[in-house]
């Protein structure tokens, strides 16, 4: 199914992720920070979201033409490294207007001690 | 931690973007969009190239405030960015900040990814408590 399909209030995803090491290491070797990981044990801000939205793209696909349009991450409580979180996405916008489309995407993390760490709002645009 | 102040601009952090790191982001993230990684179909889409992911400029900048903050920029803060330009392979790319404002141990900045001529391909907020 086509992520552009999904309807309002839709839960995309209501599961555990294990945030990997080996998937950390790859990720900060990607931006060139791999070095950055030994100086911490919390994990990188972006890291639990990109992961919550590898698993919502293998569930819907995304049409076309899909721009990112924004992202937004409040965090308050620490997610440690090769931990697991809890992930609820749901659609909170699908709007048509002037022949674009956008599609809003609120996220919630709760850390391994069910604590809510991370919020956040993605904006996409299919044009 | 060093002491900030209003106007403080954060030592730049640069990075050239490669297909092989947005290749090694989308293993590691599993989002495997086409329009990252594929060429052939790339080359079809508005931008006739891939693309780095948003996400993957939004761990560059995070990675950025990790360096200047350390641990209080994982403890509590937030991140707000627009993704104003596509980010394409070699390009160079530099992220940049300067503190807007100080309130109640929590540091504003106001942050960007400049491209090499110099527009602005992200460009936002953070914050972080200190």
């Amino acid at each position: 199914m086509k992520l552009s399909e999904v309807k309002i209030n839709t839960i995309l995803i209501d599961d555990e992720i294990i945030l990997s090491s080996d998937l950390l290491h790859l990720y900060m070797k990607s931006v060139k920070s791999e070095g950055n990981i030994n100086k911490t044990k919390h994990t990188p801000i972006f890291f639990p979201t990109a992961l919550i939205f590898g698993e919502i793209f293998k569930k819907y696909s995304l049409p076309d033409g899909t721009i990112h349009l924004s992202q937004k991450i409040e965090f308050s409580d620490p997610i440690q490294q090769n931990s697991k979180i809890h992930a609820f996405a749901e659609i909170t916008k699908n709007l048509v207007r002037s022949g674009n489309q956008l599609i809003s995407i609120n996220i919630k993390i709760y850390n391994s001690q069910k604590s809510l760490s991370h919020k956040s709002q993605c904006n996409l645009l299919i044009s | 931690m060093k002491k900030y102040t209003q106007g403080y601009i954060l030592k730049p952090h640069s990075m050239i973007i490669t297909q092989n790191d947005v290749t090694m982001y989308s293993e590691a993230s599993g989002d495997k969009n086409p329009i990252h990684i594929n060429q052939n179909f790339a080359s079809k889409s508005m931008f006739k190239q891939t693309i780095a992911h948003g996400m993957m400029i939004g761990a560059f900048l995070s990675e950025f405030l990790f360096n200047e903050f350390g641990e209080a920029w994982l403890e509590e803060g937030s991140i707000d960015i627009k993704f104003k330009l596509p980010i394409f392979m070699n390009e160079n790319i530099t992220a940049t900040s300067i503190v807007s404002n100080i309130e109640n141990n929590m540091i504003k900045l106001n942050i960007a990814v400049i491209k090499k001529d110099g527009t602005e391909a992200v460009k936002g907020y953070a914050t972080v408590k200190i």
